[in-house]
Parts: C-alpha cells; sequence; structure tokens
C-alpha cells in the first residue's frame, strides 16, 4: 500500500506550470529588477567590516595571523588528546562542532556520532584509570548523546535508502554495547544516589540504541540491503555478545547477592542461559547449512530469553 | 546535493555582480517545484502562479541587499510559505479550498483512469487538515526532498521530519481508505 501511494504521489510531479505563463513572467522579473539601487559593498554585506580593505593590505597583520596559525596548529595536538576537565577540553568540543558541521549527509553525520561516542567511550576509559570520577557522569550522559544521534542519523540515511549502511549500523551497534557493559561494569562506584541515577538512565538508553540498530539491520535486510547470510552473521556475532555479557553479569551478581533477601531462583536464571547457549549453538549449525528462517527464527528465541534474564537482574542493587 | 548547493552560491555571487542571467537560471531551476509547491498548497493556478512571481521579487531584494543565504532552495521555499500564509490570513481563512482547477482532458481512456487516481490523490492531500503534514507530502513524497532539505525548509529536526513523514503518509492513507 505504501509504495502504491508514493508511485501514485511521485506521478503528481507531472503537473507543471503553463510554459506561456513561465517565459512572460521571467522576462517580467528581469524587466523589474533593478540594480542601481544597492552599492556591490552593500550587495556582499561588506559595509559592516570596517578594516576589510586594510587586513589583507597590511604584511603585519598577515605575519600574526600566520604566527596564530602555528600557535593553532601546535595546540591542536593537545587539545585532541584532551581529557574531560582539561584546560583544553572546550577546544575538542569546538572541533567535534566543526567535523559535524562537515558531514553534509545523515550517513556521514551517523559516522561522526559515532566516532565521537567511542571517542568518549575512550576518555572514560581513561578518566575511570586515572581515578577522575568527577567527570566520568558528565562524559557518559555526552556518550548518551552522541549515541543516540549516531542511530537518530542512521535511521534517516536509511529513510533515504542510501546504501552500504550495514556496517556502521553494526559499529554503532559495537559502540552501545561497549558503552552498556562499561557503565554496567562502572556504576557501582558511584555512591551519589544522582550518579547512580545517571548511569541507569543512560544505562536503559544505549540498551535501545543496540535494540534500533538491530531493527534497523533487520529492515536494511528486508528491503534487500544487506544478504541473508550477511545479516544472519551479524545477528549470531551480536547476540553471541549479549549472552555473553548477560551471564558473566549473571554470574558476578550470584557471588554478591544474598539470594535469600530476594526472591530470585538462580537455578532457573542458569537453565535460561543454557538454553540460550543450545539455541544459539543450533542457529550457528543452522548458518552453516544455509537454513536462515530457522536461523532467524532461534535467533529471536535467543534474544528473547537474553531479554528476560536482562529484565530479571535489572532490579538488583548491590550493597557497598 | 552539495554540488547543487554549491552552484546555487556560484549564480547568487554571480546576480549580486551585477549578472541578471544568472537569477534567470535560478528561476528556471526552481520555478517549477515552486509552482508545484504553490498549487497543491492552494489548488488555484492563477494564486500559486502570483505566489511565486512574488517569491522571486522577495528573493531577487534578499540577494541584492547581501542578505545571507546558506541554502538557496530552503530560502525560496521559506518565502514561498510565508506568502501563502500571508495570503490566507489577508482573507481571513485558513481553510485552503477543496476543489481542484482540473484541466479539461480529451484523452484515451488510460489516460482518462490516471486522471482519475491522481485526482482522488490530490484530493486526499486536500484534506489532510494538518498544513505541516500536508507540505510534508508535497515536498517528500511529490518532490522527493530529502529529509535534511525539508528540515531546513520546515526549520526543525531532521527527527522530527522523519516522525512527521511516518505520520503524514499513514493519514494520507486513512483518508484514501474513507474513498474507497
Amino acid at each position: 500500500m505504501n509504495d502504491q501511494l508514493i508511485a501514485q504521489l511521485n506521478k503528481l510531479r507531472s503537473e507543471t506550470p503553463d510554459r506561456t505563463w513561465m517565459i512572460s513572467n521571467r522576462e517580467s522579473l528581469l524587466s523589474q529588477i533593478e540594480m542601481n539601487d544597492y552599492s556591490i559593498a552593500d550587495r556582499f554585506g561588506l559595509k559592516s567590516s570596517l578594516y576589510f580593505n586594510y587586513l589583507i593590505h597590511v604584511p603585519a597583520k598577515v605575519a600574526l595571523v600566520l604566527f596564530l596559525l602555528v600557535i593553532g596548529f601546535g595546540s591542536s595536538f593537545m587539545v585532541k588528546a584532551s581529557l574531560p576537565g582539561d584546560a583544553f577540553y572546550p577546544g575538542r568540543v569546538i572541533i567535534e562542532k566543526v567535523e559535524l558541521m562537515l558531514a553534509t549527509t545523515p550517513a556521514k553525520e551517523a559516522e561522526v556520532y559515532n566516532k565521537h561516542a567511542q571517542q568518549k567511550l575512550a576518555d572514560l576509559k581513561k578518566l575511570q584509570a586515572s581515578g577522575s570520577n568527577n567527570n566520568i557522569a558528565g562524559t557518559v550522559k555526552r556518550l548518551e548523546k552522541d549515541l543516540v544521534a549516531a542511530a537518530t542519523s542512521l535511521d534517516i540515511a536509511q529513510a533515504e535508502n542510501v546504501d552500504s549502511l550495514d556496517k556502521l549500523a553494526v559499529d554503532i551497534n559495537d559502540n552501545a554495547a561497549d558503552a552498556k557493559d562499561f557503565i554496567d561494569q562502572t556504576k557501582q562506584e558511584f555512591i551519589a544516589e544522582e550518579s547512580l541515577a545517571v548511569m541507569n538512565q543512560v544505562l536503559a538508553t544505549t540498551q535501545n540504541v543496540e535494540d534500533k540498530t538491530l531493527l534497523l539491520l533487520v529492515s536494511m535486510y528486508g528491503q534487500d540491503k544487506i544478504s541473508a547470510q550477511e545479516t544472519a552473521d551479524k545477528f549470531v556475532t551480536i547476540i553471541d555478545n549479549q549472552l555473553t555479557t548477560v551471564s558473566n553479569k549473571v554470574q558476578a551478581l550470584e557471588q554478591v547477592v544474598e539470594t535469600s533477601l530476594l526472591e530470585i531462583d538462580w537455578t532457573i536464571t542458569y537453565t535460561n542461559i543454557r538454553e540460550a547457549y543450545q539455541v544459539l549453538t543450533d542457529a550457528k549449525a543452522n548458518l552453516q547449512a544455509g537454513d536462515y528462517t530457522a536461523v532467524f527464527k532461534e535467533l529471536t528465541k535467543a534474544k528473547t530469553i537474553i531479554k528476560n534474564i536482562e529484565n530479571t537482574i535489572s532490579n538488583i542493587e548491590v550493597a557497598e | 546535493m552539495q554540488a547543487a548547493n554549491l552552484n546555487d552560491k556560484i549564480l547568487i555571487i554571480k546576480a549580486r555582480l551585477g549578472d541578471k542571467e544568472a537569477f534567470a537560471t535560478i528561476y528556471d531551476k526552481y520555478v517549477t517545484k515552486l509552482y508545484r509547491f504553490a498549487y497543491y498548497k492552494t489548488g488555484n493556478r492563477e494564486l500559486a502562479e502570483d505566489l511565486v512571481s512574488q517569491t522571486f521579487l522577495k528573493s531577487w531584494e534578499m540577494i541584492l541587499n547581501g542578505g545571507h543565504i546558506r541554502a538557496l532552495q530552503a530560502l525560496l521555499y521559506q518565502m514561498l510559505r510565508n506568502l501563502i500564509a500571508d495570503h490566507y490570513r489577508s482573507k481571513q481563512s485558513t481553510e485552503l479550498p477543496l476543489e481542484y482547477d482540473i484541466a479539461a482532458d480529451n484523452n484515451t481512456d488510460d489516460r482518462i483512469h490516471a486522471t482519475i487516481d491522481r485526482e482522488l490523490v490530490k484530493k486526499a492531500i486536500d484534506r489532510v487538515t494538518n498544513q505541516d503534514y500536508r507540505e510534508i507530502i508535497i515536498l517528500r513524497y511529490i518532490e522527493e526532498l530529502s529529509i535534511t532539505e525539508i528540515a531546513k525548509i520546515l526549520d526543525t529536526t531532521k527527527g522530527n521530519i522523519a516522525t512527521m513523514s511516518h505520520r503524514a503518509l499513514t493519514e494520507l492513507k486513512k483518508i484514501l481508505k474513507d474513498y474507497s
């Protein structure tokens, strides 16, 4: 229905203005327009720039520009290597903004946002290693913003029928998964309730980004932009990683949480994990055999089990 | 897209330097698109022609007085939108006409069927009450502009346009279902 309707709407482009009107109106416009009212300076908006003429002719000022360029290049390395909280960090923020301005298509924007998200994740790891926890919550928020923007731009690029977005979708998905893992591991270090709330909120967002990029891959497959084998291959890897992460999380939680206080049956959780691994093994076997219908069925099942486990453990708070 | 924008910028500079032909090229490039937008918004051929003429005159003034023009296409559509809004405001009626000027057709059966379908879709567009949705239908699905270009014209975010495109199409489908 959508395709038919869009095709019908496209046909409305055949509506054109009357040719005679077009020509006569063109002539009439050209005869009406006058240039004399405006000077060349007016036309280029140069009147306000009082020093324009002097600047380009004064060698001393050219030397000053060169000096500033040398200083600029010298400090650009420091700007790029700066971390949140450093004196040079605002410069890095400006560079990021310029990079975004230069990205002219949604696909390029998604790529830039994803690159920024990747850099922020690297910053977070450095901040954590150096013990500067003060800047972590703020950086996590900026990471969230970049990831969400990357997924939105990717969504738009896909709506505009841009090809070859699968690699970018997988990259964003990987970044979201890495971010999720990092926040999950780090959030317990934040005792302040406010910071913990930020971490939990960002955790939920990164999960959404991960799911959204997965859905995009499915939709690309639906539109024949990527082959069944490519899609299945990518999904097996992604879900395999998700299962390993959730399984590690369960093991870590079981050791620190007093089960008696909570109504959690770890046996059921472990049975679920085993079942998910079995389903994933079957999916891998079917992938080898080329039975993609079975692969997607099994992957959906595995994903549902993982989601259930994540829901079970999401409300567990580990006491310090 | 980027090349088109660069071409526009070159044309603007030439026009500012006094080259009237550069403005004529801008006219040739955009007149049909703008006319179609005005026609599908107003449903009236003469009014559409008049509003498009005014748009070009206004844009010429802006080019000549040195105003900063980032994207010419977006600017032209924005000017036209404002002129359409002003027109209906001055008429003290925001309701757009329901009937289109349908040119007399003496074509073969196939073309008559095609015309009927087209008229049905045109009427359905006219029944889309949300003006933003209607503009998005025209710009996205008739003119096939990108989400980025539409966002510039309607001065909103790309995410918003993506969401509204989907909703606009859903509303149009609902109206067409009522017809059938």
